[in-house]
């Protein structure tokens, strides 16, 4: 299959035709959950709010966040909520990128209830401007994969990880694009990975992600078992970060890896890319879907829900009893290597064409069960600049 | 100043831990981001049932972790709660079962379900729904009882320290007032670099009778032992602070609108005091709007928002609008 | 081949703990191809599904191999059929 069917945007291609509703500030979450009610579009929440004290990096890192957010192709038109006239600067960040978006600005439309009803009216003008969007034919390497895992086990580096590594060399020899996230979940693979980098500044950037994260948790002087691994983690078998991100690692498959970018960046090219993000599962999620990416397989050992507002989210349980007993929340059970009636080529193959249906239109059980995690990640290196500017 | 009248009183309920409330909510606690959709799915359309989120619970450091369930905890305990149901996916950082052993180890009214243990969201909703059946059924025998200010506590954010002196004195005085009322008081001051807000003492300095100059240092999200006037640690943040006041218990919080937008919080009615010329946009929304050069009676009127607020719904709480923040001291991993 | 699923999987021959695929009681024989011989522990205590077991003695302060990588640094000398975990397994990383 070189052609599946996606929707057109001037900014790539989409897999969904949402119309979203995104707060800029945790305080307008409520004029944006009124704005939505009712109504076919999505909102989501989360809790930023400015303050005087933010770091440049930080509010940079959370503006391209929420404008990668809103302007992914899968999002046919935006609505943003904002508390001051500040705020739209965003707005025209977001055009800029090719995408219709539109703004209220609660202190300006006089109030919440003015602002709910201005809202609803430019609301009602994306709805209908996202109703003529039919799906075209587009190349298969139009696709930008998110791979994540959470929840995982002993048997995640086994089973679910590799077939949804090979399920990514498949796409990356396609022409697409397959993201690989989650630094902290790399921390004792790096040198694995580094061997497959493009160039030996890819490979130095590899190192650079993960060295910063390391220094950061030895600036807190805390130890970082139970919150990654976290005990989940350790219950289902795995014992240290190496022994969890040897298993992580996995998802990327076997490609070169061509770029590392920062949280919430779109990559230059297509390719396997590194994305710098926290293992947050939300967090990540989040930065690879600002980062452009339309569509992504989850694979889970201990099962989680979750998913995204704007992008359909495949999760893969990494054995038969996780895949059994949470069926209403997993789509595929990469289990069955285990068994027998796959194999690691067979399952990558599954994945693939999960793929390759879901971006055409197929939904997934997390899209069904309405989830719409949102959290922003906030530049975490408060506590080495603090350190080097002090020299 | 006019001496206070016979003292207001308001409609109350004894819960099984002694705490005094003036609200009957079921809260509904997911101990991670992960299990916020169940949670919210559970609660809805269950009679008095507020479900809160959050992003947190996963991928925290040792500190930062625990203070995630600290403010948890305090939330799930909070005197305006009538019951909890804690909602776990089960392989976080901050383990919902252990949440939940806390906030029942307290003497609170309180259920568990776990999604993986459950086997998956579906069920693990069903089984809140019942959970929080029975927490309704448990909390029919709670006392009624007759509270007055000398059995609340009052949260008050911080950004009033900041504004001009015709406004702050007004804040001062309902200070003064709420304290000789007998009223517990909290306040939320931001610290800087160097120390808390060094603002919050000149205008405990400034203000007339009572003064809080003793007061005694919180931290974030602690709740005091005893009655008087105490001064929190928070973060800058509005919402933030909102959820410290609350998860160290504060019946109400006076938010006075400085900049940004009305919020509301889950578990305590929030009486906003809308501070000019910024919050004239929301003379509609907010409870008390504060001329630049406010009028005589201004802190009398603060005062009876707070005291209607604990008689009643607020607009707020009626649009089942509310905003969470938990401060964070390290970075997610 | 055999029609009993293996009990253990053995990921690379430089492997100092094979993952259990079945939970393995106390006193469970363990057999495993490692390298070109065939290794024979007996698991010590109780070894859950997905958790590690020794098929080499690890000794105090030296590294711990899965995936033919160091996942991290005995703590204490490391039998086989120990499990191997938390208890007696630190990161060697983060710290």
């Amino acid at each position: 299959m070189d052609e599946i069917l996606l929707y057109r945007r001037d900014r790539g291609w989409g897999t969904r035709n949402h119309v979203l509703v995104l707060p800029l500030v945790a305080s307008a979450s409520g004029v944006a959950r009124a704005i939505a009610r009712g109504t076919e579009a999505i909102w989501v929440g989360h809790d930023y709010e400015p303050t005087p004290e933010d770091l440049p990096q930080n509010r940079e890192r959370i503006a391209r966040t929420l404008a990668g957010f809103a302007a992914n192709p899968n999002v046919a038109g935006a609505l943003l909520i904002a508390d001051t006239p500040e705020r739209s600067a965003l707005l025209d960040r977001i055009r800029a990128a090719g995408q219709r978006a539109d703004l209220v600005v609660v202190t300006e439309a006089g109030g919440f209830r003015a602002a709910v009803e201005q809202g609803r009216e430019r609301l009602t003008a994306l709805l209908s401007g996202a109703a003529a969007a039919r799906r075209e034919r587009a190349p298969v390497g139009a696709l930008v994969l998110g791979t994540e895992c959470g929840g995982s086990d002993a048997l995640s580096g086994i089973t679910a990880n590799p077939a949804l590594g090979a399920a990514s060399d498949h796409l990356v020899d396609a022409g697409g694009t397959v993201m690989l996230a989650e630094t902290t979940e790399l921390i004792g693979a790096e040198h694995l990975l580094a061997r497959r980098a493009a160039s030996p500044q890819v490979a130095e950037e590899i190192y650079t992600i993960i060295h910063r994260y390391e220094a950061v948790v030895r600036a807190h002087g805390e130890d970082i078992r139970g919150a990654n691994p976290a005990p989940g983690n350790i219950e289902g078998g795995l014992t240290t970060i190496e022994e969890k991100s040897l298993g992580a690692a996995k998802k990327g498959g076997t490609r070169t890896i061509r770029q590392v970018v920062e949280y919430a960046v779109r990559p230059a090219a297509p390719g396997l890319v590194i994305m710098d993000t926290p293992g947050h599962d939300i967090e990540q999620m989040v930065g690879m879907v600002a980062g452009g990416a339309q569509v992504a397989v989850f694979t889970t050992g201990r099962g989680t829900p979750t998913g995204s507002a704007i992008a359909p989210v495949i999760k893969v349980a990494t054995n038969s009893h996780t895949a059994s007993r949470m069926q209403d929340n997993i789509d595929l059970n990469a289990g069955l290597i285990l068994e027998g009636t796959e194999t690691l080529e067979t399952m990558g193959r599954r994945i693939y064409e999960a793929i390759l249906a879901v971006a055409q239109g197929e939904t997934t059980k997390a899209e069904r069960l309405g989830h719409r995690e949102f959290s922003i990640s906030r530049y975490p290196f408060a506590v080495l600049d603090a350190a080097a500017a002090a020299g | 100043m006019r001496p206070i009248e016979a003292p207001p009183t308001f409609q109350g309920w004894k819960r099984p831990s002694g705490a005094l409330g003036i609200r009957r909510h079921f809260l509904v606690i997911p101990s991670v981001v992960c299990a916020a959709q169940a949670a919210r799915t559970a609660a809805e359309g269950a009679p008095g049932a507020v479900a809160i989120e959050h992003q947190h619970g996963c991928a925290q450091l040792g500190g930062d972790a625990h203070l995630t369930e600290q403010v948890l905890a305090g939330l799930g305990t909070h005197p305006n709660v009538a019951g909890t149901l804690v909602v776990s996916l089960g392989c976080e950082t901050v383990q919902g079962a252990a949440l939940h052993r806390s906030i029942a180890g307290r003497g609170q009214r309180a259920e568990f379900v776990g999604i993986q243990q459950s086997g998956g969201t579906i069920a693990a909703i069903a089984a809140g729904r019942q959970a929080l059946e029975r927490l309704r059924n448990g909390a029919a025998s709670d006392l009624e009882v007759t509270l007055t200010w000398a059995d609340l506590r009052v949260g008050i954010e911080a950004a009033w320290l900041g504004i001009p002196p015709a406004q702050a004195r007004v804040f001062s005085e309902v200070i003064d007032r709420l304290l000789r009322a007998g009223a517990t008081v909290m306040q939320a001051v931001s610290a800087g670099r160097d120390g808390p807000d060094p603002r919050w003492q000149q205008s405990a300095r400034g203000s007339a009778g009572v003064v809080p100059r003793d007061a005694t240092a919180l931290p974030y999200a602690m709740p005091p032992a005893g009655r008087g006037a105490f001064f929190m640690e928070a973060p800058r943040s509005r919402i933030a602070q909102k959820t410290g006041l609350a998860a160290a218990g504060a019946h109400i919080i006076l938010s006075p609108l400085v900049e940004g937008l009305p919020a509301g919080c889950p578990v305590a009615p929030v009486v906003h005091v809308g501070i000019a010329p910024h919050a004239r946009p929301f003379a509609g929304d907010v409870d008390v709007m504060l001329d630049e050069l406010p009028s005589a009676g201004a802190a009398e009127a603060v005062v009876a928002a707070l005291g209607r607020a604990c008689l009643e719904e607020t607009a707020l709480e009626a649009l089942g609008d509310f905003e969470m923040a938990i401060h964070r001291i390290a970075p997610t991993m | 081949m055999s029609a009993a699923r293996p009990a253990v999987l053995l990921l690379d021959a430089r492997d100092t703990a094979a993952i259990a695929l079945t939970p393995l009681q106390p006193g469970t024989p363990v057999e495993v191809r490692r390298g070109g011989e065939t290794v024979r522990v007996v698991a010590e205590t109780l070894i859950p599904f997905g958790h590690k077991i020794a098929v080499a003695a690890v000794a105090a302060g030296a590294p711990v191999i899965k995936y033919g990588e160091v996942i991290g640094v005995a703590t204490a000398e490391i039998r086989p059929g120990q499990h191997v975990h938390v208890h007696n397994v630190r990161s060697d990383r983060a710290r």
